[in-house]
């Protein structure tokens, strides 16, 4: 699905993100990003979700070195992948089921297959009833719901979501958890960025721990839960 | 293709929705753009008029003999009976100054102005045409009549022409330089109302960014803004000459009539409205491209 072959990242102030990361990440899995504020892991997953270029080293992702790719190209590659943002990056001045939409909009879709995809990825968050709303209603978790919605409308393969349980209580963040955890068993590849720990301690997965920059652990979590 | 079809038509909805967001603003452009397109094709059509009118006085030049006020009916017989017999004089014609008068009369944006005279201030003419029609010619004719009794002027209407036909040459490098000036503020126009949309929708355009939309697809509603702008303001402009048309021959054409000339400007062909369509076309869309390229650099 992806690999990342001695990834550096320098930011134009010089400053080095990310220092030689070799990883990959096989179909299906489910792969936690931890590490201390500052250690990378926003860059990390923008490296992996095509937003960014590495400074040296190699991305590739579904056989495809990004660094080969023309801005077009790498458009088409983001299309595939479902992002979830920190700060939900949501239209206010749209409804909830016209957000969730712009991605099937982008790729060309329109009309009843819109609506059915819409509707299906709103169902999924448990935001159908809310479909017409305007974004501004919505509680915080509600809006991260929605943004996953947006993220999984177009039906990717890999999901890339950066602390989607940021600044949730504990009743949130579950049903968000519980939101992912049902990709994963779909078989959806789900690379998720947290520094919460209860989070990794519910769910079962693959562990890249971050410090400053580099790989400082790579582990599977023995949840109980997971061995159900 | 449906898709295509409708990624262009999803595209234009968007323009609309942005085009009533802040209707007065782009009245506004939409108005300035038509004046910038209206004015300069108004005065080559003027140009293009008046160097016909000069054209048929160049090839066909004509002597106007103007007589003195104090010329009565029989000095004014003298003079006919003298033309009537002159080898030289091809053809002539007579108004008399009621005749002038009365056409004056006839006309109601003077009928007001004539109306307050108190005595015809104007004089009997002769228009003639000279056998020969060489400067040379109609130089010597003109001394010859101009020496007759109570022939007070002599014009020759070939030297108007001439003086005309200088006069619309500058006229015309005037215009081509406001042409000029005016494309440029058109495309100011369209490029700063395209940029102002592309800012107030930055959010918009982050978002699809961030999602997987290509530059193409996020600057094809503004391009389509720029070519709606520009297409609006062609309509306009055509509305505009159509009038200023209109306007011209009502109040023009009755006076040269006068003069037994054809002042009337045609309205425009379907050639000259295409041209016009695809002047506006070609320079909103081009500033649209423009802007929306700079403006999303920048934005970046
Ligand atoms: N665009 C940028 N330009 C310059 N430096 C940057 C940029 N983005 C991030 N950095 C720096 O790179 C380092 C890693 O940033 P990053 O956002 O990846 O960390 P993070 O692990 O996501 O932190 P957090 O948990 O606070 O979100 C930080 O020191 C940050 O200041
Ligand atoms: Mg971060």
């Amino acid at each position: 699905m992806m690999a990342l072959d001695t990834v550096v990242k320098r930011y134009p102030d010089g400053h080095e993100a990310l220092r030689g990361i070799t990883l990959d990440i096989e179909d299906g899995e489910l792969v936690f990003v931890t590490g201390r504020s500052g250690a990378g892991k926003s860059t990390l997953l923008r490296l992996m979700a095509g937003m960014e270029r590495p400074t040296a080293g190699t991305v590739t992702i579904n056989g495809q070195d990004i660094n080969r790719l023309g801005p077009a190209a790498l458009a088409r590659l983001r299309c595939n992948i479902g992002l979830v943002f920190q700060d939900h990056k949501l239209l206010f001045d749209r409804s909830v089921a016209e957000n969730a939409a712009l991605p099937l909009q982008i790729a060309g879709l329109y009309g009843h297959e819109l609506r059915r995809r819409v509707t299906a990825a709103l169902e999924k968050v448990g935001l159908a009833d809310q479909a017409k709303a305007s974004p501004v209603t919505l509680s915080g978790g509600e809006l991260q719901r929605l943004c996953i919605a947006r993220a999984i409308v177009n039906r990717p393969s890999l999901v890339i979501a950066d602390e989607p349980t940021g600044h949730l209580d504990q009743g949130y963040a579950s049903a968000i958890l519980d939101i992912f955890k049902s990709f994963h068993r779909a078989g959806i590849t789900v690379v998720m960025a947290t520094h919460d720990d209860t989070t990794i301690s519910t769910l079962a997965g693959r562990i890249l721990h971050l410090e400053d920059g580099q790989l400082g652990g790579d582990s599977e979590t023995d949840s109980a839960e997971y061995a159900t | 293709m449906m898709a295509w079809l409708h990624q262009h038509a999803s595209a234009a909805r968007l323009t609309l929705r942005r085009l009533v967001h802040s209707p007065f603003a782009n009245l506004l452009g939409v108005l300035v753009i038509a004046f910038a397109l209206s004015l300069p094709a108004g005065l080559y059509r003027l140009i293009n008029a008046a160097t016909l009118l000069g054209h048929d006085a160049l090839h066909d030049p004509r002597l106007t003999m103007f007589m003195a006020s104090d010329a009565d009916s029989a000095a004014v017989r003298a003079v006919w009976d003298a033309l009537a017999v002159h080898s030289e004089v091809l053809e002539f014609r007579y108004i008399s100054n009621t005749d002038a008068l009365a056409e004056l009369k006839a006309n109601p944006a003077l009928a007001d102005v004539v109306g307050t005279l108190e005595h015809n201030p104007l004089p009997h003419t002769f228009i003639v045409r000279a056998r020969d029609s060489s400067p040379a010619g109609l130089e010597s004719l003109r001394k010859m009549v101009g020496s007759w009794n109570k022939v007070e002027r002599v014009q020759m209407d070939g030297e108007w022409a001439k003086r005309l036909a200088a006069l619309l040459g500058f006229f015309r490098h005037f215009t081509h330089g406001l042409a000029i000036v005016l494309a440029v503020a058109l495309v100011f126009i369209v490029f700063n109302t395209v940029r102002q949309q592309v800012l107030s929708a930055r959010d918009e355009i982050e978002v699809a960014h961030l999602i997987g939309a290509t530059s193409r697809y996020i600057r094809r509603p503004f391009l389509y803004s720029g070519l709606l702008q520009g297409l609006m303001g062609a309509v306009l402009a055509f509305l505009l000459l159509q009038l200023g048309s209109h306007l011209f021959n009502e109040e023009v054409e009755p006076l040269g009539a006068l003069f037994s000339l054809n002042l009337q400007l045609r309205p425009p062909t379907l050639e000259e409205c295409l041209l016009l369509a695809l002047v506006a076309l070609a320079l909103s869309w081009s500033a649209a491209f423009l802007s929306v390229s700079l403006t999303l650099k920048r934005l970046r």
